[in-house]
């Protein structure tokens, strides 16, 4: 059983994540060993919101806290930071690089302080934004799933909709389900939810369509084909970022492993040495959304999951949803780097992230602390526990 | 050439932007600058809004342009409400559009949110007329300065409203919105309560609008003790982002005394908030169950009154408009769920 303390400061609730239910203060499941050391944790770091200035020292601070009271083998860390600031607020080139720069001190920090052999992964480069392409004229529905936007959703296409598309500056491909299926032979829940169509934007363009935030974009996602990885592990081979997993799981029980992801940061600003790790599937390449994280974490490229790009997750969104606090997912990923480590293994992880859910879901870690923005509005720090008793 | 759409009541002769500049002179006419146009349009749990007593459990198409004309300095929309042309992306779509789109997503109801509706008066009447021939109930989210020429026919075309009101002196307002005199807004919420569903929200500013909590719990009991108020905890952003995180406990103390006056009042914008939940007045106990996921209102994950809205404890009747709407009632008929290949 999972439980989450969900911290507004000087007040906090602890939920079951399955159900959402809060439990009463004085249940013997809220006073655990385990859940006491979250929420000292989240007690001392609580996150400052994504546009502050400290939100890279935050995830430093903690993982930093989780390694001296938890002491964990492994240890997943995600800074977000390059990647939502960079969308959303224009920096000119010196802020950006002073950007990319801090948020290297902090993994450098965090590595020369506790000794943590790293595998820091670039997922990929922005690029500034050129145009939006805007769905909102057709006759049927474009939906993207934030904050993946290269990637839309189409349902209900008429023919003067597949006619427009061809003529859209923007858009480098359109995909049929069953061209889509045939190609990458998906799961059957992603079969079953993929969209009529699959639209794909160029690089440099963004869709506009039900589904996206208001805010003003600046940059985007660019088309990383490669994504950048630096490793201090010997004698390791990683062609994908699907191979990343199983690179921790051979490694880990000789020595102890941070893999730091970081989220906008690609081959253009990764400094120093770094290899190059294949970050597409055919013509799919990977978004930094939760393609990329639960890839990531579960060593299996995206159409495995349950999750298509474009799908209109809202129509799941039902009042008995499980899991109400982990957005469109309704069930924690068995696959995840985090959990095969402790059931699979018995081995402790943590994790510390600025990318809200995607730090628990992708790093399934005994204990991950992570912020709780959505629309790049704070409302609290969250603790995940998934491994509830302390060994 | 006087503006009669909110109570600035501002003259737009000679060129005159006004002060939410969102409508020009034109022909003898005051006319919208930007009309259909819009920032957002989103399928969501009502009670995200929040609505918390209008049909509980439906997927509103929440909509909203741009501009404003209150300046709030601790808005959380400044992005949007305070934008000038240009500087935010905006879709143009036709009334029938997003009539078409509500459809399509599956959704059972349309509210302009995101900013005033009175800045976009003309376009949000038109959306109205078009909800109105396909049978979508209409709801909006104002700030409740409208005159009252406007008051009127938003009563007309609304079934249900939620009408922020911010404060309760007019020091408050004055300093932190900029408006001269609340005074209409007060009249404006009187008025609505008579002719449709409303709910008040108001967000709180630690040391500066709580020490009026019990004022405005009274003042929302002497119209109707059934009104739902929701109360936000505020994290100041525009010109107030320096300010402190604001403090639950001491907010929530307030609001133990207001509870004595009214019936529904609930505390949220904090992820996990336990006190969104409809607690039935008479017998205390649970009776529509929400979590707070992070935002303004909630998510309904369970409703158990029954089919007459009474408690199915003590059977007391509770104020709910509208009826309880099964999430996804309407994918099937628009086609959305669409397993073939």
């Amino acid at each position: 059983m999972a439980y989450a303390i969900l911290d507004v400061r000087e007040w906090d609730t602890v939920v079951r994540m399955d159900t959402g239910e809060p439990l009463p203060m004085n249940s013997p499941k809220v006073n655990t060993p385990m859940l006491d050391m979250a929420r000292q944790v989240i007690k001392g770091h609580p996150y400052p919101g994504d546009f502050s200035s400290k939100s890279i020292e935050w995830v430093t601070d903690t993982a930093l806290r989780l390694w001296k009271t938890y002491d964990p083998h492994f240890m997943f860390m995600i800074y977000a930071q390059p990647g939502i600031l960079g969308g959303v607020k224009y920096m000119t080139p010196d802020r950006w690089n002073s950007l990319v720069c801090r948020v290297f001190q902090n993994v450098n920090r965090f590595i020369e302080i506790t000794g943590y052999i790293p595998i820091i992964v670039g997922l990929g480069d922005m690029v500034p934004l050129k145009e939006y392409i805007d769905l909102s004229g057709l006759d049927g529905i474009g939906y993207i799933r934030m904050p993946n936007r290269r990637y839309a959703g189409f349902y209900n296409p008429t023919d003067r909709d597949i006619s427009r598309f061809d003529r859209m500056p923007g858009i480098e491909r359109t995909v049929s389900k069953c061209d889509f299926i045939n190609l990458f032979e998906p799961s059957d829940v992603f079969r079953e939810r993929l969209p009529d169509y699959l639209i794909v934007a160029k690089e440099g363009y963004s869709f506009k369509t039900l589904g996206t935030s208001s805010r003003t974009g600046y940059k985007t996602i660019a088309k990383n084909e490669a994504i950048p990885v630096y490793t201090g592990l010997p004698n390791t081979e990683i062609n994908s970022l699907v191979d990343l997993k199983d690179t921790v799981i051979k490694n880990i029980n000789h020595q102890r492993i941070a893999l730091i992801l970081l989220d906008g940061i690609g081959t253009k600003d990764f400094p120093g040495e770094y290899r190059l790790c294949n970050n597409s599937l055919y013509w799919y390449t990977y978004c930094q959304g939760d393609d990329s994280y639960f890839a990531v974490s579960c060593g299996e490229h995206f159409q495995h999951s349950d999750y298509p790009p474009g799908w209109l997750d809202f129509t799941e969104d039902f009042e008995m949803k499980t899991y109400p606090y982990d957005g469109f997912i309704e069930k924690p990923l068995s696959g995840s780097i985090g959990n095969y480590l402790r059931t699979k293994m018995g081995i402790t992880s943590a994790a510390a992230g600025s990318r809200s859910t995607f730090t628990h879901l992708s790093g399934g870690a005994d204990i991950c602390i992570e912020c709780c923005c959505c629309g790049l509005y704070n409302y609290g720090t969250k603790a995940v526990i998934y491994k509830t008793q302390a060994s | 050439m006087i503006c009669n759409y909110c109570e600035w009541r501002c003259d737009l002769g000679n060129g005159k932007p006004g002060i939410c500049q969102m409508y020009m002179e034109k022909d003898n006419r005051i006319v919208e600058k930007y009309p259909n146009y819009y920032t957002t349009y989103h399928a969501t749990h009502i009670e995200s809004l929040p609505f918390f007593h209008a049909y509980p459990g439906s997927r509103t198409l929440q909509i909203g342009s741009r501009g404003c004309n209150f300046d709030c300095h601790y808005c959380s929309n400044a992005y949007v409400a305070k934008s000038l042309p240009g500087e935010v992306y905006t879709f143009n779509m036709t009334p029938q559009r997003i009539v078409d789109v509500a459809k399509q997503t599956g959704c059972h109801n349309i509210v302009f949110s995101v900013n005033e509706p009175t800045v976009s008066f003309p376009s949000f009447l038109e959306i109205a007329e078009e909800a109105r021939i396909s049978e979508f109930p209409i709801g909006c989210m104002t700030n409740g300065y409208m005159t009252q020429e406007s008051t009127d026919i938003l009563s007309s075309v609304c079934e249900f409203i939620n009408i922020s009101l911010k404060g309760f002196s007019q020091e408050f307002y004055r300093k932190y919105t900029g408006i001269p005199d609340f005074k209409p807004i007060l009249r404006n919420i009187e008025k609505l309560a008579l002719t449709n569903h409303i709910e008040i929200t108001t967000p709180i500013i630690q040391d500066i609008n709580d020490d009026k909590i019990i004022e405005i719990a009274k003042f929302i009991a002497s119209i109707d003790r059934n009104i739902p108020w929701h109360v936000f905890r505020l994290l100041p952003e525009y010109k107030m982002e320096d300010k402190d995180y604001p403090s639950i406990q001491e907010i929530n103390k307030k609001l133990e005394d207001a509870r004595g006056i009214l019936p529904y009042i609930y505390f949220s914008n904090f992820i996990g908030s336990v006190w969104v939940s409809t607690h039935c007045p008479s017998c205390g106990q649970k009776i529509i169950e929400r979590f707070n996921l992070g935002g303004c209102g909630g998510k309904m994950v369970k409703y158990s009154l029954l089919e007459d809205k009474k408690c199915p404890y003590c059977g007391a009747q509770i104020e709910i408009h509208g009826e309880y709407t099964q999430w996804n009632s309407r994918d099937e008929s628009y086609g959305i769920r669409n397993p073939g290949c």
